[in-house]
């Protein structure tokens, strides 16, 4: 199965690679950055995809993670200038452990406790910041130099080479994952999330697959941040806010959970909805309160309106579609779906 | 004996699994209608699908004439069809009585007649009085059925579906179960349709069983006639 | 030693309103199985209804009412309109829809009322209370505050064990299936369970309005520590959601209050290790039943 996959995911990857360097060339700076951010939303929301849907382990705070990664980059190229790569890697390596921790402490822990748990991390670790601003440079955060390398020539805009970047990044991280979702580690971490008592009695250590998961989760979380250390050219606490944890649920949840295109559609809504609604509301010339609030409101509505009608998100309702017109390709897909069953009581 | 209760080409399931298929049921009056078969072969979907629990994909259920196929359970039980399922059927962090007057909440009744219902419950089944105000979870087996199918009564219903009441259950206490079922059955005219693994006591006890098998009725007759069929017994029957 | 006394009490106030947040999540889990992540911004939403109502009457106590009443409502109208329309799905689609409720009211709020701080009476003076002439951190207000929340609390509990609405309620929390089986109309049921939510939601907001200000993001924080509170006490228990409340009030307002200026910014992390600490040797809260035995 993974033979016959791998190849084509590499096909995939290039494909991407290739029409996501066309579109940066062709569209402006400001798409470009836009790129550059949905590329480590992705990131981000890919591995929280994973923990939530292929483990079943719900985390509100994973924008504490990103924050791990920011700042451990910012404070390496600041301290160390070493190259953009080698603060990722140690980024990455960092955030791991931090999963590990995390993930350790979680490892007894239920839906809600969890939920309640994670969202109290995903508060108080970006208040360290403040509680430590020497190093961490406090409410102004800390500036991240990031540019061009040389043999790209001067005329090469910094945007274009930090959507490259972000790309790159994330569909070798998005690959590195789907080979593991779809291994013998991804086959027991959805065992575990269906029914932990028979995954265990199989031989499966839970505690064990439920750690790894939190771990490779916050380590794409924290290559998320790394990239937007060198993308915003900043990290501060007002980048890591609660606002932030929830978003990555959401897009998480709404692209289609477990799934790694869902991670795409659901970092493009909450990206782009906001956008939109803005510049609708702004060339309307509304008043100031009323203008800014109204995409708040638009966006509250489209979360509720997506989730009541594609309850399976996004991926789901791609899935129903190409079920529709192509056979072969959906059934592959079914295969790394979400639980079949809905856990609510009282549903008979 | 007019049918208090008649399904009639019920198909039922499970997402893509089909339960049961084209189910025909008849159950009077005051008589004990047994449904037998091995697991699996769709007793307890027919239930859950007469009392409401899961909506039937085709086929009628009718209440005294009338077609009442996929309504809710609230909506069945106040038309006169109470549920006793399989296993844990009380509230075990309810007491005993608060267990009885959920019983009565769909009915429509002032406060001296639920009262009064509640007195004769107790009345007739002496040991849930004597733990009025325990709670459930310290009740024995035996006395939890019996709670249980005093709650269902409290609902007045003329239909009783009764889900494996012996499991789990001495076979003295499953003895005094069966025994208050025939009771019940005789003295209220109550239509009991009785899901039971072991055939054996449920013949004993039933005027008219059917037998399913995979979600279909491979035999429908009076309970001698099906328990004297020895073919029948040891192929479904597993006696 | 007066410090530690100010503390305390000035503390356990916080904490009766986290203890609110608290109840009332612990009041939709119990009966739905379901985070209401809506709650603060409904709590919001309705304190601003009280201010508009306070202004145009100049009564204190009808905007009180007038907000408690739109809590219910408000908690009634999300249930039956939206989450209703999640059931039998998977659960983390009502946790999206409850964000996008809470998102949705943060917008509204912000185009009807504007974005601007906004302060909000309090019923009673706030000036701080005295023995003799040592002040004891809390003013006639903040007594208020706990008694308010002490009574609601005790009026549900108390209506809960002895009406039959609360044994309806109780039934279908414990049992939904045998609930619906012996007759009650649990989507009825849910919806009345959200609406005593909404109230206690409400009963949050104006207490604590007075010393945060009203901005569509006010109530945020108070939920996150309100939940934080229900987790610590165990979602099924809704004296948990009290102790907790008092706990995380108390501790944090040590926190504080002895660490002077770099206080506020620990007082999450000290949540967190709160949170773990519980966990660690409670990993269903506090005051949870007894758990299956894991493999």
């Amino acid at each position: 199965m993974t033979v016959s996959t791998l190849p084509r995911r590499l096909a995939v990857v290039v494909v991407v690679a290739v029409i996501v360097a066309f579109l940066s060339i062709k569209l402006g700076a400001f798409r470009d950055y836009q790129i550059a951010e949905i590329a480590y939303e992705v990131t981000a929301v890919a591995g929280l995809t994973v923990l939530t849907g292929l483990s079943g382990q719900i985390s509100l705070g994973h924008g504490a993670f990103m924050a791990i990664g920011g700042y451990a980059t910012a404070l390496v190229l600041m301290h160390l200038n070493w190259p953009f790569i080698v603060a990722l890697v140690i980024a990455a390596a960092v955030t791991a452990v931090a999963g590990g921790v995390v993930g350790v402490a979680a490892a007894r822990l239920r839906g809600p406790y969890l939920a309640g748990a994670t969202l109290m991390l995903g508060v108080a670790l970006p208040a360290v910041a403040y509680a430590f601003p020497a190093t961490f440079g406090g409410d102004q955060g800390l500036d991240v130099v990031f540019t061009v390398p040389s043999f790209l020539g001067v005329n090469f805009p910094l945007t274009r080479w930090q959507a490259w970047v972000g790309t790159a990044v994330t569909l070798v991280t998005l690959l590195l994952l789907a080979n593991l979702c779809y291994s013998r580690i991804g086959r027991n971490w959805r065992a575990v999330r269906d029914d932990d008592v028979a995954a265990a009695l199989d031989g499966i250590n839970v505690a064990v697959a439920r750690i790894r998961a939190f771990v490779v989760s916050a380590t794409c979380a924290g290559i998320a941040g790394s990239l937007l250390a060198v993308i915003t050219a900043l990290v501060a606490p007002g980048a890591f806010t609660l606002t932030l944890s929830i978003a990555l649920l959401t897009a998480a949840v709404i692209g289609g959970l477990g799934s790694l295109p869902g991670a795409l559609w659901g970092s493009l809504l909450i990206i782009l909805v906001p956008t939109y609604a803005t510049d609708v509301a702004s060339s309307h010339g509304l008043s100031s309160s009323v203008g800014s609030n109204i995409p708040i409101a638009a966006y509250g509505v489209v979360l509720i309106l997506v989730m009541l009608a594609f309850p399976q998100g996004i991926q789901g309702g791609v899935r129903r579609l190409i079920a529709l017109f192509g056979g072969p390709l959906a059934r592959e897909r079914e295969h790394i779906a979400t639980p079949e069953h809905s856990e609510k009581e009282g549903s008979s | 004996m007019s049918d208090a209760l008649e399904v009639d080409g019920l198909v039922a399931g499970y997402g893509e699994v089909i339960a049961l298929d084209d189910v025909h049921v008849s159950a009077g009056a005051g008589a004990i209608t047994a449904v037998l078969g091995a697991n699996g072969a769709g007793k307890t979907t027919l239930l859950r699908a007469i009392s409401g629990m899961i909506k039937p994909r085709r086929g009628r259920v009718l209440l005294d004439g009338a077609d009442m196929a996929g309504r809710s359970p609230e909506q069945m039980v106040r038309a006169g069809v109470a549920h006793v399922p399989e296993g844990q059927g009380v509230i075990a962090e309810l007491t005993v009585e608060e267990n009885l007057r959920i019983g009565m909440m769909g009915r429509r009744a002032n406060r001296g007649e639920r009262a009064a219902a509640l007195d004769e419950s107790f009345e007739r089944f002496r040991p849930l009085a004597e733990r009025r105000r325990k709670l459930a979870s310290t009740l024995s087996g035996g006395e939890r059925q019996m709670l249980v199918i005093a709650r269902a009564l409290l609902a007045r219903p003329r239909v009783l579906l009764l889900d494996e009441p012996s499991l789990g259950l001495a076979p003295r206490v499953m003895a005094q179960v069966m025994d208050l079922v025939v009771r019940l059955s005789r003295e209220r005219g109550l239509a009991i349709v009785l899901v039971e693994q072991n055939a054996r006591s449920a013949l004993a006890v039933a005027d008219q069983g059917l037998v399913l098998n995979l979600g279909r009725v491979v035999a429908a007759a009076d309970a001698p006639t099906l328990a004297a069929d020895v073919a029948l017994r040891h192929h479904y029957l597993g006696f | 030693m007066v410090e530690f006394l100010q503390f305390t009490l000035s503390g356990a106030v916080f904490g009766m309103v986290y203890a609110a947040i608290a109840l009332s999540l612990v009041l939709i889990w119990r009966g739905t199985r379901l985070l209401n992540y809506a709650q603060g911004g409904m709590a919001m939403f309705t304190t601003y209804v009280a201010i508009e109502v306070i202004y145009r009457t100049g009564s204190y106590w009808a905007g009180f009412v007038v907000a408690l009443a739109a809590g219910m409502v408000l908690g009634a109208v999300c249930e039956r309109g939206v989450v209703r329309l999640t059931t039998g799905r998977p659960p983390l689609n009502a946790v999206i829809v409850t964000i996008g409720l809470l998102i949705l009211l943060e917008g509204l709020a912000g185009i009807f009322y504007g974005g601007q701080y906004r302060s909000f009476p309090a019923a009673f003076s706030i000036i701080g209370l005295r023995v003799g002439h040592t002040p004891i951190g809390v003013s006639r207000f903040d007594v208020f505050v706990a008694a308010a929340v002490l009574v609601t609390t005790l009026a549900f509990a108390a209506a809960f064990k002895y009406t039959a609405a609360g044994l309806r309620l109780r039934a279908t929390a414990f049992n939904p299936t045998i609930a619906r089986l012996s007759g009650i109309r649990v989507a009825r049921v849910l919806t009345v369970g959200w609406a005593l939510a909404g109230l206690l939601g409400a009963l949050a907001g104006v207490l604590v309005s007075p010393s945060t200000f009203l901005y569509p993001n006010s109530m945020d924080t108070i939920f996150v520590y309100g939940f934080t509170a229900a987790v610590i006490g165990g979602l099924d228990s809704p004296a948990g959601s009290v102790v907790g409340g008092l706990l995380l009030g108390i501790v944090l307002s040590y926190v504080g209050g002895y660490l002077g200026s770099q206080g506020p910014d620990l007082t999450a992390l000290v949540a967190l290790g709160i949170l773990v600490v519980v966990l660690m040797i409670r990993p269903d809260g506090l005051f949870a039943g007894a758990r299956l035995r894991r493999v």
